[in-house]
């Protein structure tokens, strides 16, 4: 996916596809074809990653109790009419991940880091889950930030894919047409880009003539990166002709700012529709913002707040911002299953921070819901020797039908889960 | 003692040079025998180190740093533990002496085959200055990249710099977008904007909620209102992206406070609650005796100006109106006591800083211009496209590399494009090429054009300019006089403010001014400008320690720092400033609260990028401080260890926190030395205002800023800890070169470069290693002039 950021860019830039009519179909009929190949054996198809970077307050996530009979925590009242629809899993986490904050990188890849050393990150689940099956639709894979441009979504080489954080740019990308001109000077751009790489092709070759072994690693970057982006660009110009699907949403106009929360139901609200159009299985969305006092009760910042240093107050805000992001989840997954989407959609809701207040990465929050696995359960480990949360990963991977022995540091697949 | 395994003992004897490559030599088989193998055999394999299993093979550059941690870990006498017996002074020397050759060896074999660097991207930082240099536009352009990831400190150090087709696709994106501003003004012409706004005008445009300036007697006034976007301006809305220069007319202080001024922050910005950022253009420090304000800032199309006063101590003016709404009707601000900025009109004309019509057409068409090449197109291509080519890849192009591109030109004008259009598609796969994008270096010594290259994006952050590109053809730069000479100018040149942008925002945090916002609550006086002034103390600071040579222990003390009258009230300091004068040097008085100030560790952009929003850790602050000013490296947390949960309620310090933290074994080691600076720095909170208390409203505990550095020192509080570190010029200043030399060549010096270093720092002892000293040894060093 190429990613664009400027305001002008973006109408210049977005992929382009055919004039030709638009249709005005009903969403449901938009939706058949995608539907209607559903395979009757039970492999999920889609993958979304919610991400918060500050983490939810443990003592009122995890409930008491284990397994089917949990009594379901403070966060999870909201949702108990999800309940057989999702698995709440406590006392994991990815080992060797440490360094608070800088543990982002390592949400979905769970590739163990320690801080200042400069091991490379390695790839993340929704990138591995895209490299091998999200060519079928027009994004390989959805990145996306609340605010800002980081991700937790990596390479194979170890890069940090850069996220769209502009929801109005999203649904702009994902919905709106181009005018037929302005599709024109597109397919010319995507033309001269792929003979760009051409010849950043040949100059990498000739680098590696002229700098000897040193370097190899290096310009093996290159070259896989151009092979890549020139994939793209063929692909690109491929959906140029096909028209984008219309959707039963609004283009969002304004973004509320100062409500983190509001921010990510716009996201969601979109990512619904992306899953429903199909035009992208695998996405990730990392909740980054910073206001939320556009939240009733709530008069201050979110990383203050989760600071909350045992105050009463600030902890008693932070858990009116916790409880509305869950429960934005929560109407997510309704949607999804308002669709019948659910059971083929795997949706993840955790973070790197299992304490944001210590910037410890032990324990993290983890709610895993739909891809047809049997929920309706609370895993719950050890808190103080985490169960390896990358074994998870492992079993979303399997369930996608892939063949893989192993993600990061797992040892296994989910013990518990399902399908 | 036991026996040293026999193969040793006959090697000893027979002084073979031919070891088996696997077996240790002998001095240090019997070492590990006698003071290692206890824990590091198979069997107990203690930190994951099995002796037994190591091959002696430090040329093999996956076991290399195992054995430099090996000799680094004897040589400093952490090993073995300090509970086991001491290895006797001789047979500590010859293990030593005997492991040192061989790593020193293997190193420097390593550094003349593959070098230390392995093409070094440029920044993105670093790329819009060489677009901005290379075409004469000034659109911001690094935004439009993904951020840089850090790596030992540094965005320039290789080996954490990642490639993939997402960032690809941006450099094309990139220098699509660059190379449009650049053709649009070379071929249509730059489009002229320049307006006046008298006082009345300013308030019109009432439509919405009004929270525009005040019009009294012909004046704009702008009051300290809370509401958001409080001074806003509609009408200056920006017709297109660009850079402005804005003068802010007769600018005058309505009831100044102390120090003469009001203080207050010129942003632009949507000005809308769905776009509320606001970007800073400049400081305002509006005095009693008017005068006239010149900023310059690039603006989006549709920003518009807000001026306001944006000082945290000012007393708050009412709204005047129910809903938002701002309304001056009935009321006399300035008799009710409040301070506000006032000003006679503002003109906005629009400015190309980096470069006019004619800079930009010489660039994309050489300096006679497409004239020259009327009716004959096709003979245009090769000239003008190895040009663009050679200043793009700051070196000469063979016929050879040059090929693709002028291919794509070639290509281009067959199928019918004119000849800007097949310029510009050759000239966006030369922005594309890692000849741009790297800076490309062959091992061994560099050649004149990497020297260049290396220098420019040191100490500019940006390409070589002609002059330096000349001395480079004629082969000078590897003379050492030229090349000092060179030095010092690039220093003198304006673009040097560049690096110490760069570099500050990269060794002490700076970028990262913005990371977490003050609990408004706890933190009631901080403010925007403090802020701004915070990084403006810290970066003049640094340049003048630079361009003065001032010597390597004005890291840690001084007894002057840069003011100005905002940043002296949130000091608590009584200088004398000139009102109006801005950023000052200025002597730091001699009470303890003056005395504190002096130095890096305290200045209010350090303290704040070492705290969090809410509260401060010793553990944070000393890390910092220990290794971007002491030259002493921390280790990260063994894995596994609980983090501290803070506790801001007050009653419980960190540092009582802490001493049950310190109590364990494994943790105490590294606490010895990350603590103590931190807790001397525990008298500043996260804004960096003094204090004595934890908590709001002094009910907190009280702060103990004492303690003792890992040798033995003991210190009162941060007056006295500086007088510990002003004694150690050494370690600060190959603490110091070593970040700058990470910072300049792309990656951290190494093992067989300490001897390098030991020069540096003598070369620059005479001056009592001054900064200027250090640098200018460091870039005439061989780690500088070696790949």
């Amino acid at each position: 996916m190429i990613t664009y950021t400027s305001g002008k860019s973006l109408s210049r830039r977005t992929v382009l596809r055919g004039a030709g009519v638009s249709l005005a179909l009903p969403l449901l009929d938009a939706m058949l074809p995608a539907f209607a190949k559903t395979p009757d054996e039970k492999k999920a198809k889609r993958f979304v990653g919610v991400s918060l970077a500050l983490g939810l307050h443990n003592p009122n996530l995890v409930p008491e109790g284990a397994g089917r009979d949990y009594q379901p925590s403070r966060y999870l009242k909201s949702i108990q009419d999800l309940r057989e629809d999702f698995t709440v899993v406590s006392g994991s986490s990815h080992p060797g991940v440490t360094g608070g904050h800088s543990a982002e990188g390592s949400i979905f890849s769970a590739c163990p880091n320690m801080r200042g050393t400069t091991s490379r990150n390695t790839i993340s689940l929704d990138q591995l889950m895209a490299k091998q099956l999200g060519h079928e639709t027009r994004f390989p894979s959805l990145v996306l930030n609340t605010a800002r441009e980081s991700s937790p979504s990596y390479t194979e080489t170890g890069a940090m894919i850069p996220a769209e954080n502009d929801a109005i740019r999203l649904f702009t990308r994902l919905f709106v047409d181009d005018k037929p001109a302005e599709r024109e000077r597109q397919a010319e751009l995507l033309r001269q880009g792929r003979s760009v790489m051409d010849a950043v092709a040949s100059e990498a070759k000739a680098l590696q003539r002229e700098l000897g072994s040193a370097d190899r690693d290096k310009l093996d970057a290159w070259f896989t990166g151009v092979r890549d982006l020139e994939q793209r660009l063929v692909a690109n110009e491929a959906w140029v002709n096909r028209p984008k699907p219309k959707v039963d949403l609004a283009k969002p106009t304004a973004i509320p700012r100062d409500n983190e929360v509001g921010v990510q139901r716009i996201f969601l609200d979109i990512v619904h529709m992306a899953l429903a159009t199909d035009s992208a299985r695998f996405i990730t969305l990392h909740i980054t913002g910073n206001n939320v006092t556009g939240i009733e009760g709530v008069d201050e910042s979110y990383h203050n707040l989760s600071h909350h240093g045992m105050d009463d107050e600030k902890l008693r805000q932070l858990t009116v911002v916790e409880q509305a992001a869950i429960d934005a989840w929560g109407d997510f997954l309704r949607k999804l299953k308002g669709d019948s989407l659910l059971d083929e959609t795997m949706v993840l809701l955790t973070s790197n921070l299992g304490n944001a207040s210590s910037h410890d990465n032990k324990n993290m929050p983890v709610l895993f819901a739909g891809g047809g696995f049997q929920h309706g359960q609370h895993l719950a480990f050890d808190q103080k020797e985490n169960y390896p949360l990358p074994n998870l990963y492992l079993s979303t991977l399997q369930r996608l039908g892939l063949e893989e022995e192993g993600f990061a540091t797992s040892t296994g697949t989910m013990t518990g889960l399902e399908a | 003692m036991l026996p040293a395994r026999p193969i040793a003992l006959f090697l000893l004897f027979t002084g073979a040079p031919a070891l088996d490559a696997a077996e240790p030599p002998a001095a240090l088989a019997s070492f590990f025998d006698t003071h290692c193998l206890e824990c590091h055999d198979a069997d107990v394999k203690k930190g994951g180190l099995n002796l037994l299993d190591l091959a002696f093979a430090p040329e093999d550059s996956a076991l290399f740093p195992t054995w430099q941690r090996v000799y680094e870990r004897v040589r400093d006498g952490e090993m073995p533990p300090a509970k086991k017996p001491r290895p006797e002074a001789a047979e500590h020397a010859a293990f030593l002496s005997t492991l040192k050759d061989p790593l020193l060896a293997a190193d420097r074999t390593a550094i003349a085959t593959e070098g230390r660097v392995r093409s070094r991207r440029l920044t993105r930082t670093e790329y819009e200055n060489s677009l901005h240099d290379l075409l004469g536009i000034d659109r911001p352009l690094a935004v439009l990249l993904p951020e840089d990831p850090e790596s030992h400190g540094f965005e320039t150090v290789a080996s954490g710099q990642q490639l993939s087709y997402h960032q690809l696709s941006r450099y094309l994106d990139t220098a699509d977008l660059a190379l449009d501003e650049a053709f649009d003004r070379a071929l249509k012409g730059d489009t002229a904007y320049r307006r006046d706004f008298a006082p009345a005008e300013l308030i019109k445009n009432r439509a919405g909620n009004y929270r525009g300036p005040e019009l009294r007697d012909g004046r704009s006034i702008s009051w300290p209102i809370t509401l958001q976007f409080t001074g806003r301006m509609r009408l200056t809305a920006a017709p297109e992206s660009g850079w402005y220069r804005i003068t802010l007319k007769d600018v005058a202080a309505v009831n100044p406070g102390k120090d003469g001024a009001v203080w207050g922050t010129l942003r632009s910005g949507k000005g809308e609650s769905d776009a509320p950022t606001l970007f800073l253009i400049g400081l305002v420090e509006a005095t009693k005796e008017s005068r006239d304000l010149v900023y310059e800032g690039w603006i989006e199309k549709g920003h518009l100006l807000e001026l306001r006063p944006n000082d945290a101590t000012l007393k708050n003016a009412p709204t005047g109106a129910k809903g938002g709404n701002i309304s001056y009707e009935g009321r006399n601000l300035a008799k009710a006591g409040f301070s506000g900025i006032a000003h006679r009109g503002i003109t906005m004309e629009r400015i190309h800083p980096h470069g006019d019509r004619a800079e930009v057409k010489r660039a994309l068409f050489g300096d006679e211009g497409l004239e020259k090449w009327k009716d004959q197109a096709a003979a245009a291509i090769e000239p003008l496209v190895a040009r663009f080519a050679r200043r793009a890849f700051r070196r000469p192009v063979t016929a050879e590399q040059l090929a693709p591109h002028r291919e794509i030109a070639q290509t281009a004008l067959a199928d019918g494009a004119p000849l800007p259009e097949a310029l510009r598609a050759a000239y966006r796969s030369i922005l594309c090429s890692p000849r741009f994008l790297t800076l490309v270096e062959a091992p061994g010594p560099l050649d004149d054009h990497a020297i260049a290259s290396r220098l420019s994006y040191a100490l500019w952050a940006g390409p070589p300019d002609w002059k330096l590109r000349q001395l480079a053809d004629e082969g000078a730069l590897r003379d050492p006089d030229k090349l000092t000479h060179e030095i010092a100018r690039l220093l003198e040149d304006e673009r040097s403010q560049r690096f110490v942008r760069s570099f500050t925002g990269q060794w002490l945090k700076l970028k990262q001014i913005d990371f977490t916002s003050p609990d408004p609550k706890q933190f009631r006086s901080f403010d925007p400008v403090l802020q701004e002034s915070f990084l403006q103390e810290t970066r003049a600071y640094f340049d003048e320690l630079v361009r003065e040579n001032l010597p390597i222990d004005h890291l840690v003390d001084s007894g002057f720092t840069f003011l100005n009258g905002r940043l002296a009230r949130h000091y608590r300091l009584d200088v004398p400033l000139k009102p109006g004068g801005g950023l000052q040097k200025a002597a730091l008085p001699d009470y303890p609260l003056g005395k504190v100030r002096g130095g890096f560790a305290t200045q209010g952009a350090i303290l704040k990028v070492t705290a969090d929003g809410t509260h401060t850790s010793p553990v944070i602050r000393g890390v910092f401080i220990n290794e971007r000013l002491l030259g002493v490296h921390i280790p990260p947390p063994p894995p596994g260890v609980p983090a501290i949960e803070p506790d801001i309620r007050g009653a419980v310090s960190i540092r009582d926190q802490l001493a049950k933290h310190r109590g364990s074994e494994s943790c105490v080691s590294c606490h010895l030395t990350i603590d103590p600076p931190g807790f001397a720095l525990e008298n500043f909170d996260p804004v960096g205002a003094w204090r004595t208390q934890y908590g709001t409203g002094k009910k907190g505990a009280k702060v103990d800023p004492s303690g003792t550095t890992r040798e033995g020192d003991a210190f009162a509080d941060i007056i006295s800890w500086k007088e510990i570190q002003r004694g150690r010029d050494e370690a600060l200043a190959r603490g110091f070169v070593r970040h700058f030399l990470t910072y300049a060549t792309g990656a951290v010096p190494r093992f067989s470069d300490e001897a390098i270093l030991d020069s540096i720092l003598a070369e620059a002892a005479p001056e009592q290693h001054g900064l200027r000293s250090l640098i200018t040894a460091a870039l005439t060093s061989e780690i500088f002039l070696t790949k």
